[in-house]
């Protein structure tokens, strides 16, 4: 297990690393080399970089476009500008806005936690309501309780959850003058406060990964159902409750665990909207405003940070394999 | 109003415009500030005027909304001070958050908004009040009064009561000329709007500096005599007065404020809120009732509209189809009509050698296609709020002068401001309405066929609001309505397409397109022409706005085609920077007006009907006092108007609980 722990994480940093020089050849070379109109002259380059990262008033003034430019680190040879960016990466530094000219990692340290949390909670909320929920219309299959389930997560499924979002909120003010508390506080300055702020967007974000987890739960719960296993389980005497939560569960559970994983980084680094919607200051609205903005030094950070996200995610998905079925052994 | 506008057009025109304006849009326009004109049922091209008709016009006008205000749909404007009572935190909104806070090295618009909270300029515009509008005086501000020594000098006598932030680094330290001294220096080398004011940065700005002669007295010292130097120190856009502390970098001026205005930056908690507090020492009429300002960051619309509903906030930019629904919603809430607000967008030409555009003809038959006053119905849905029996008032935007600035504008339609000396012919007033057959002999007169092939750009993502690339789209249907012209839509990427090569070209395109500026900030070739209007200045007194070789000239940024290319742009060129040099007032608006009537034949541009060509409306609850008492001269001065609002609590507490 040791091994392989160690060697999943010689192959995670080797991703990293690989990140790290596709982020780089995306926004320095591939990037520009589209939003120049295919043009391969580094002029053109620099110049339709500046439409991004040049505030509009300040086109005109050269000397403000070369401020700008300079401050991106626009000015140098592309391989210094990769050894740069790499060698302050090591020490930590994840550079700064071109625009607010304020630290990245100054914008991280309190946007991550946000990000973390909401998209964390969701996915909780969501597998502690739909796991068992997704058991139940199979055990249940074709009765009044398995369409009315399979209905409302088809329904939650079909419907985009910040539209719903958007309905609530809507209707509620319409109708009883009530809208969401938006005045955000970090969890550590005060937890009721910050409680009272996130609970809505968990509940209306877990909506949708919860109805997936019904109906994959349900078909894997079906699948193990029809076991030769759960069958021996059922004659030898076991009681139904212990063949369904014990068997049956713990083995549709695998598959379940991956798709988990496969959520985390969509909930975490894909709640964009409801950042936004809900006012939240997470990871989702920084890294599409940078995006818009071209602001290079925030987009290769923030991108690497997800890439990190994801490979630990997985990296841990691995490992709870073990843990669920322990017949599964990293050797 | 028997035979209006409505009656007389046929329903296929209608249907064609409606069909591009599904989710009709309002402006954004944070615009709530003065008023006047008055409904527009009715719109006869004509130019002949007579002070009878002036008079019977403004009449009907003020009957109107006398008459809107006595069926309670308006709410009076009444002065509240009187029972003011102090204290209280206003629950108001961020709507775009600004990247950093330093006017004098900003990037932005939103750096000089949020900032002016705090900061303040040498001298302001003189604020409207109740029913009156603010008519773009200026008055004292940091400058308690002023003197021209000669014609190419001002001397400012600094206020001495005027005291910065009580918090460190400024410790309540006196305001002093230095301080003004040492702000001009870095306005000078680093502010994006240098090359307005600062001559070293461009020969056509006026300021060679500004010099601290005592510590309460300031030389502006000019290159050439600039009849608007009072208004352009005004202009909050460009030069705001820091601390030396803040140059100094005693404190971080990109994230702080430390000024001498009302309010004082309490807190930025980035993508969350900002806080203000009122500022102890704020002086005069500046200090605040209230004691701050909790401003959330609210990007989404949706929300921002259930928490004003639900009284979390307590003013919010509704949009104008909301409006009628909100106030049904909520039938406590105070209703403002607001002025025509002060921006103009047009369609441009491209100018290429041998371009038809570069013919006269072409373009007054391309402007005589587009129906201003259906757009204006149609995108603003002034249907619905007239069955509501809400007074309306739509107008349309002169050449290079928006509706908005009365006084400097001449009607179209020859109805309102009508006592003025210039005013459009007939011949020159038709131009601006719908005429599909004699746009039809204009173009063969330029040699254009029917069907004629016009390749025609605008952006076609929300850069500009959802409703910008619907309006191109009714623009797409006048001109193909009757066959003139087959149209080929092209719709350019915002930054990597339409900023290079339309908004900071040269005219160097072929066809058209439909701009969010009128001839767009520079590259457009007219932009001379109509930049001086109100592209930039947005609520200053629009001629300021155009320096040639300023920041707002940009057109010879790249390639420009030549500068004639649409004739008589260098006599008008001439003209405009005659106009900049005039003092006195009243000759100044004689000749803008004359400039305006002038061009509109040589239609170097098109104006065009949406956006800001009708009086919005405005929202806000009743307890907020005063909010519609004062009406700022700029759109973007409501931080002024603040200091005047106090909360009515016992008010609050009966409506909200």
């Amino acid at each position: 297990m040791t091994a392989y722990i160690v060697r999943r994480a010689i192959l995670t940093l080797i991703s990293i690393w690989m990140v790290t020089v596709l982020i780089f050849l995306l926004l320095h070379v591939i990037g520009p080399f589209f939003i120049s109109d295919r043009s391969l002259d580094p002029n053109d380059w620099t110049e339709s970089i500046s439409y991004f990262l040049v505030p509009e008033e300040q086109l005109a003034d050269p000397e403000m476009v070369r401020q700008t430019l300079a401050r991106a680190g626009l000015d140098k040879p592309i391989l210094e500008r990769y050894l740069s960016w790499a060698g302050n990466l090591l020490q930590g530094d994840l550079g700064s806005s071109v625009l607010s000219e304020r630290p990245v990692w100054d914008e991280l340290k309190w946007r991550l936690p946000v990000s973390v949390e909401l998209g964390l909670i969701a996915l909780v909320l969501s597998a502690v309501t739909a796991v068992p929920l997704g058991a139940l219309t199979a055990v249940k299959q074709d009765t009044s309780v398995d369409y009315t389930v399979r209905g409302y997560a088809i329904a939650l499924s079909a419907f985009p959850n910040f539209w719903i979002a958007t309905l609530v909120v809507e209707y509620a003010s319409k109708w009883w003058r009530w809208a969401p508390d938006i005045r955000f506080e970090h969890l550590w300055v005060d937890p009721v406060q910050h409680f009272s702020v996130m609970w809505l967007p968990v509940v209306l974000i877990a909506l949708t990964p919860g109805s997936v987890f019904v109906r994959y739960m349900r078909a894997t719960m079906l699948e193990v159902l029809r076991q030769d296993y759960i069958r021996t389980a059922r004659s030898k005497g076991v009681v139904e409750r212990m063949v369904i939560i014990r068997h049956a569960m713990r083995n549709a559970m695998i598959p379940v665990v991956t798709l988990f994983g496969l959520v985390v980084p969509i909930l975490i680094a894909g709640n964009v909207i409801f950042e936004r919607f809900f006012t939240l200051p997470g990871m989702g609205k920084y890294i599409v405003d940078a995006v818009g903005d071209f602001d290079i030094p925030v987009i290769q950070s923030v991108v690497l940070v997800f890439a990190l996200i994801i490979s630990i995610t997985n990296f841990l998905v691995d490992l709870s394999y073990a843990w669920i079925d322990p017949r599964i052994r990293y050797s | 109003m028997s035979g209006n506008y409505w009656s007389r057009r046929p329903v296929s025109r209608r249907a064609v415009v409606r069909g591009s304006a599904l989710g009709l849009m309002g402006l954004g326009g944070a615009a709530l500030i003065g008023c006047g004109g008055g409904d527009e049922a009715e719109v006869a091209a004509t130019s002949s005027g007579s002070s009878a008709a002036t008079a019977a016009a403004t009449q009907a006008l003020v009957s109107q909304q006398a008459a809107a205000t006595e069926t309670g749909i308006l709410t009076p404007r009444v002065d509240h001070t009187a029972q003011a009572t102090r204290g209280g935190i206003f629950k108001g909104i961020t709507q775009a958050e600004p990247e950093q806070v330093d006017p004098l090295q900003a990037t932005s618009y939103k750096a000089a908004y949020y900032s002016r909270w705090a900061y303040q300029t040498l001298l302001e515009f003189e604020p409207g009040l109740g029913d009156n509008t603010a008519k773009g005086n200026v008055q004292a501000g940091l400058v308690e009064n002023w003197e021209f020594a000669d014609a190419t000098t001002l001397i400012l006598n600094l206020r001495k009561d005027a005291k910065w932030d009580p918090r460190p680094p400024t410790n309540s330290r006196p305001f002093v000329a230095e301080d003004v001294a040492q702000s001009w220096k870095k306005f000078e080398a680093l502010s994006n709007s240098a090359a307005d004011l600062a001559h070293s940065r461009s020969d056509d700005a006026p300021i060679i500096d500004m010099v601290a002669v005592d510590d309460h007295t300031i030389r502006i010292d000019m290159a050439f005599s600039f009849g608007d130097i009072l208004a352009a120190i005004a202009y909050q856009r460009w030069f705001m007065v820091q601390p030396q502390e803040a140059i100094a970098e005693k404190y971080n001026p990109r994230d702080d404020i430390r000024g001498t205005g009302p309010w004082m930056l309490d807190s930025w908690d980035r993508s969350v809120a900002m806080r203000w507090r009122a500022n102890p020492n704020a002086w005069g009429v500046n200090k605040p009732f209230m004691d701050g300002f909790d401003n959330p960051v609210i990007d989404e619309y949706a929300q921002r509209q259930a928490q004003f509903k639900a009284g979390q906030l307590w003013w919010s930019q509704t949009r104008q189809e909301d409006i009628i629904s909100t106030k049904e919603d909520i039938p406590e809430l105070d209703v403002w009509q607001e002025p025509v607000q002060k921006g103009n967008w047009g369609i441009a030409f491209g100018l290429k050698p041998g371009s038809i555009w570069r013919d006269q003809r072409a373009r007054q038959a391309l402007s005589m296609l587009i129906d201003r006053e259906l757009i204006n119905d149609t995108f603003y849905d002034l249907t619905a709020f007239r069955d509501k029996g809400w007074p309306t008032k739509a107008r349309i935007h002169g050449m290079g002068i928006s509706s908005g600035y009365n006084d400097y504008w001449v009607d179209p339609a020859g109805k309102e401001f009508m006592d003025y000396g210039q005013q459009y012919s007939a011949a020159q007033s038709k131009l601006y309405y719908r005429n599909p057959e004699e746009a039809a002999k204009l173009m063969a007169a330029a040699g254009m066929e029917q069907g004629f092939e016009l390749p025609m750009k605008w952006i076609a993502t929300t850069e500009y609001g959802t409703t910008f690339p619907r309006v191109g789209e009714a623009y797409q249907g006048f001109f193909e309505q009757d066959g003139h012209f087959k149209v080929t839509a092209e719709h350019p990427d915002y930054k990597t397409d339409y900023l290079p090569h339309y908004y900071y070209g040269s005219g160097d395109f072929d066809g058209i397109i439909w701009a969010a500026k009128q001839g767009g900030a520079g590259g457009l070739p007219f932009v001379s022409q109509t930049m001086f209007a109100d592209l930039y200045s947005q609520g200053t007194r629009q001629h300021i706005a155009y320096t040639p070789g300023g920041n707002q000239h940009k057109n010879e940024y790249k390639n420009p085609v030549e500068v004639d290319a649409i004739e008589g742009t260098s006599a008008s060129d001439a003209t405009i920077l005659k106009i900049r040099s005039e003092t006195d007032q009243e000759t100044q608006l004689d000749m803008i007006r004359q400039w305006q009537v002038d061009n509109v034949e040589r239609m170097p541009c098109i104006p065009a009907g949406w956006p800001y060509a009708v009086a919005p409306y405005a929202l806000s609850w009743p307890f907020t006092k005063n909010w519609g008492w004062r009406r700022d001269h700029l759109e973007y001065e409501e931080q002024q108007r603040f200091s005047q609002v106090w909360i009515d609590e016992p008010l609050r507490k009966k409506l909200l609980g």
